[in-house]
C-alpha cells in the first residue's frame, strides 16, 4: 500500500497559519511488538506460576495477529522492580512499542495478580490494573490481563476470556463417537459434558455463558436440549412431535430460535423459555433452517432452499419481510450474525469447496476468507474479528479440526484439541 | 552553346546582386531570433507556506494560547492521570466467585514518583536539544513541566529564516503583521520536503487495527520542534473523542512522532516547522484493507 500524496498544506482561512499541518493517511500495517518480560512474583507465590500467566498473555496477543512478543533473549533490562519506571532506552533498543510488566502474589489463599502497561516511547503508562482468583484460574487471569492490553492498545473489546463448545470426535471414521466438550478460547481445559453414547450436533451458547442449547439423537428423533454447564441439569426445548434442531439464542438470552421437521418440511420457530410458548417465524414448502439473531435481536438471518438452492434469507424477528441476501455463483449455508452486527459469516459451496466467507447484511461486500475441501461451521468472537470453523481433512485417517481466522483472512491458525473436533461455538466474554 | 551559357551565367549574376541589393545580411540574421523569456519553477515555488510568528493575531488557535487551549488540554491530561495510577477499571473482571475488586490497589504514594519520573523523561528530549543548540535559551532545560506559551516565546527569538537565500518579497498585507509573515522574509517548505517527512512518520506509523465505526476517526496532534529534529515536550493532542478506539488511535500517532524523531528537515527553515500540526487519518487504510 504505497502513500498517497495528499498535501494539506494550511489554507483554510484567508491568513496563512504558522505552522505546517500535514495529513498522515497511511502507515505500516503490522503486529505491533509488544514486549512481556517473565512476570515477577512477590515471594509469596512459586515463581514458575508468575511466568506461566505472562506466557498466557503472550500467547494471547500473538494469537491475534495484531501484536508481536518480542522474544526475550533481546531484552536488555531485567525488570525486578514492578513499581518502578522501566529504562525505556533499552526497550526502545529492542524495538518494543509497548511493554507489560507484571507481579503476582497470593493473598489469603487468593492469586494477586497486576499488570502495568507501558507505552516505550512516550514513557506513559497507558493501563494499569490489580485484581484477585482463585489459584486455579492463573491462566484465567492471563486471559484477563490481554484482553485489557488488546483493549487498550486497539480500542476493541478483547476475546480471551472466552470459552469455546464444541463436538470432540473421537474413534474411527465410520464409527464416531460424538462428545459435547468445553475449553478455554486457546484449547487449555477441555472438559467433556456428554457421555458420548448419544449423536450431539449443534451446540451454542446462551448470552450468560451457562446455558447451552444443543441437538441430541436421545430416542428416535433428534431433539433440541438446554444444558446448564454448571450443574449439568438437561432438559428438551419444546414438546414438538417432529424433529427439531439448529437451535441458537436470542440475544437476550429470553427465546431459541430453531427449525422444526414436518412430513419433509421444515420451518423455523422461536420459542420464549419463560412462558414456553412458540412462535411460527416461516411457513414454505422448503427446509428453511440454521436461523440465527442480529445482535439487535430484531432480524433473523437463515438458510433455505425454496429458490432451488441452499441461499441466505434474512427476515424480521416477527418472520416478516422476508428476502434472499446471497446472490453469488454456488450454495450458501450456516449463516452467523456477527456480534458487532456489521456482517453475515456463512458457508459456501462452490465447485467442489467449502468456503468461508463474510458479506454485509443486505447481502453486498462478500468475501471469501479461507478455502479449501471442507471447511464449515464459522462462529464468531464476542469481538466480531475474528472466527472458529472446522476444517475436515480427507482420507480414511482424516477428521475435523478446529481453526481460527480473521477478518482480514491472513491470520489463520490452528486450535489444539485433544482429538477431533466439530461444530465450535464461541461464548461471549465471561462476567 | 558559348552564348547560352553566357546569357545564363549573367542572369544568375544579376538575380544574386539582387538578392545582395534587396536581403542585406543584418536582416536575415535577426529576424529568426526572438527570445522567449523562460521561468524556471519549482514545485515548492508554488505551494509556499510562510515563516510565522507566534504573535499573530490569528495564531491563536493553533499556538495554543492558554484561552484557546484550556478545554483539549484538560480533556487530555485528565484521562492519562487516570491511566498512570494502577486503577482497578470498574471493568476489571472478577473471578467466578466474584470477589470484591481491589479499589484500594490505586497506590497514591507509588503514582507521585511515577509521574515526577515521566515528566522527567518527557522533558529530556528538550535538554538533549538544549545541549545541541547553542542558540537555545538555558532555562527551557530546567523546565520540567512542559509549557507550550513559554516555550514558543523562547523559540521566537530565533531569527527566522536568517540564512534564507531567497529574495525578500513582497508581501500580500505588508502594512499588517499577521502570522506567516515574519520579518518580511517569505520562506517554504518544498513539496518534496514535505513528502518525505510524511512518508517518514507514515513508516513509524502503526495504526490500531479499527473497527466498526473507527474509520471516522482523526487525531489532530500538535507538536513542537527542535532545531535539531527531536521534541519539544510531550505531543497535544489537539481533537477529542469519546470512543476507545479515538484513545487507541492517539495513542499510536503519538507513538509515531517520538519513534520517528529526531525529524531530518532543513535548518534554514526551521521557523516552518517547529510547529507542526499532524492529522493522522486512517480511513483510506480500513476501507482498503
Amino acid at each position: 500500500m504505497l502513500a498517497l500524496i495528499a498535501l494539506a498544506l494550511v489554507a483554510g482561512s484567508p491568513q496563512a497559519k504558522a505552522v505546517v499541518e500535514l495529513n498522515i493517511t497511511q502507515g505500516k500495517i503490522q503486529p505491533l511488538p509488544i514486549a512481556i518480560p517473565d512476570f515477577t512474583g512477590d515471594g509469596s507465590i512459586d515463581p514458575q506460576t508468575a511466568r506461566a500467566i505472562s506466557a498466557v498473555v503472550a500467547a494471547d496477543l500473538a494469537s491475534s495477529g495484531l501484536f508481536n512478543p518480542i522474544d526475550q533473549a533481546a531484552f536488555i533490562e531485567k525488570v525486578t522492580n514492578f513499581d518502578g519506571v522501566p529504562r525505556f532506552d533499552d526497550w526502545q533498543v529492542v524495538n518494543a512499542q509497548a511493554l507489560v510488566v507484571g507481579r503476582i502474589g497470593a493473598s489469603d489463599e487468593k492469586l494477586k495478580a497486576e499488570f502495568r502497561l507501558w507505552d516505550v516511547f512516550s514513557g506513559k503508562q497507558l493501563a494499569g490494573e490489580q485484581f484477585f482468583a482463585r489459584a486455579k484460574d492463573a491462566r484465567r487471569v492471563g486471559h484477563i490481563i490481554a484482553d485489557a492490553i488488546y483493549e487498550r492498545i486497539t480500542g476493541e473489546k478483547g476475546y480471551f476470556d472466552t470459552r469455546i463448545v464444541f463436538v470432540d470426535e473421537s474413534g474411527p471414521k465410520d464409527k464416531r463417537t460424538k462428545r459435547l466438550a468445553i475449553m478455554d478460547q486457546d484449547g487449555f481445559n477441555v472438559r467433556l459434558l456428554t457421555t458420548g453414547q448419544n449423536l450431539v450436533l449443534t451446540p451454542r451458547f446462551s448470552p450468560s455463558t451457562q446455558d447451552i442449547t444443543y441437538m441430541s439423537f436421545e430416542g428416535e428423533t433428534p431433539k433440541v436440549y438446554l444444558l446448564n454447564i454448571e450443574t449439568g441439569q438437561k432438559e428438551i426445548v419444546g414438546a414438538f412431535p417432529g424433529m427439531t434442531f439448529a437451535p441458537r439464542f436470542s440475544p437476550d438470552g429470553q427465546r431459541i430460535v430453531m427449525s422444526l421437521e414436518r412430513e419433509g418440511n421444515a420451518d423455523l420457530f422461536a420459542m420464549d423459555l419463560r412462558s414456553r410458548r412458540t412462535f411460527q417465524l416461516t411457513n414454505s414448502n422448503a427446509i428453511d433452517t440454521g436461523p440465527c439473531y442480529s445482535p439487535d435481536g430484531r432480524h433473523i438471518v437463515f438458510e433455505s432452499d425454496r429458490d432451488g438452492s441452499q441461499q441466505i434469507y434474512v427476515m424480521n424477528a416477527d418472520g416478516s419481510d422476508q428476502h434472499r441476501i446471497s446472490q453469488g455463483n454456488g450454495s450458501y449455508s450456516t449463516p452467523v450474525w456477527s456480534p458487532r452486527g456489521d456482517l453475515i459469516a456463512f458457508t459456501k459451496r462452490l465447485g467442489g469447496e467449502f468456503l468461508i466467507g463474510v458479506m454485509k447484511p443486505d447481502g453486498s461486500g462478500e468475501r471469501i476468507l479461507t478455502e479449501g475441501f471442507h471447511n464449515e461451521g464459522p462462529t464468531w468472537a464476542p469481538n466480531g474479528r475474528v472466527l472458529m470453523f472446522f476444517r475436515e481433512s480427507p482420507g480414511a485417517a482424516g477428521g475435523p479440526k478446529l481453526y481460527t481466522i480473521d477478518l482480514t483472512g491472513y491470520n489463520e491458525r490452528q486450535v489444539a484439541t485433544p482429538a477431533f473436533g466439530s461444530d465450535p461455538a464461541w461464548s461471549p466474554l465471561i462476567n | 552553346m558559348g552564348r547560352g551559357t553566357f546569357i545564363s551565367a549573367a542572369l544568375h549574376g544579376a538575380i544574386l546582386l539582387w538578392v545582395l541589393v534587396a536581403f542585406p545580411s543584418s536582416n536575415m540574421d535577426t529576424a529568426p531570433l526572438v527570445a522567449i523569456p523562460i521561468d524556471l519553477a519549482t514545485p515548492g515555488d508554488v505551494t509556499k507556506i510562510k515563516a510565522g510568528t507566534k504573535d499573530g493575531k490569528d495564531d491563536a488557535v493553533l499556538a495554543g494560547k492558554p484561552e484557546e487551549k484550556k478545554p483539549e488540554a484538560a480533556k487530555e491530561a485528565k484521562p492519562r492521570e487516570q491511566t498512570a495510577s494502577l486503577d482497578d477499571k470498574s471493568q476489571a473482571k472478577p473471578d467466578d466467585k466474584k470477589e470484591p475488586k481491589d479499589a484500594a490497589a490505586a497506590k497514591p504514594e507509588n503514582q507521585k514518583p511515577d509521574l515526577q519520573k515521566q515528566d522527567d523523561k518527557t522533558a529530556k528530549p528538550a535538554k538533549d536539544a538544549a545541549a545541541d543548540s547553542p542558540k537555545k535559551p538555558k532555562p527551557q532545560a530546567k523546565k520540567r513541566a512542559f509549557n507550550p506559551d513559554k516555550i514558543a516565546a523562547l523559540l521566537n527569538k530565533i531569527p527566522d529564516a536568517a540564512d534564507d537565500p531567497k529574495p525578500v518579497q513582497p508581501s500580500d498585507e505588508p502594512k499588517k503583521k499577521v502570522k506567516g509573515q515574519s520579518n518580511g522574509t517569505e520562506i517554504s517548505m518544498s513539496v518534496n520536503e514535505i513528502d518525505a517527512l510524511r512518508a517518514r512518520i507514515a513508516d513509524c506509523w502503526t495504526p490500531p487495527p479499527g473497527g466498526l465505526g473507527a474509520d471516522q476517526i482523526v487525531v489532530k496532534l500538535r507538536l513542537k520542534l527542535n532545531e535539531d529534529g527531536t521534541l519539544v515536550g510531550y505531543p497535544t493532542v489537539a481533537n477529542s473523542g469519546s470512543s476507545p478506539f479515538f484513545q487507541a488511535a492517539a495513542d499510536s500517532a503519538v507513538r509515531a512522532v517520538y519513534q520517528c524523531q529526531p525529524y531530518e528537515l532543513p535548518k534554514a527553515k526551521y521557523a516552518l516547522w517547529r510547529d507542526m500540526i499532524l492529522n493522522f487519518d486512517p480511513s483510506d487504510m480500513y476501507r482498503s484493507g
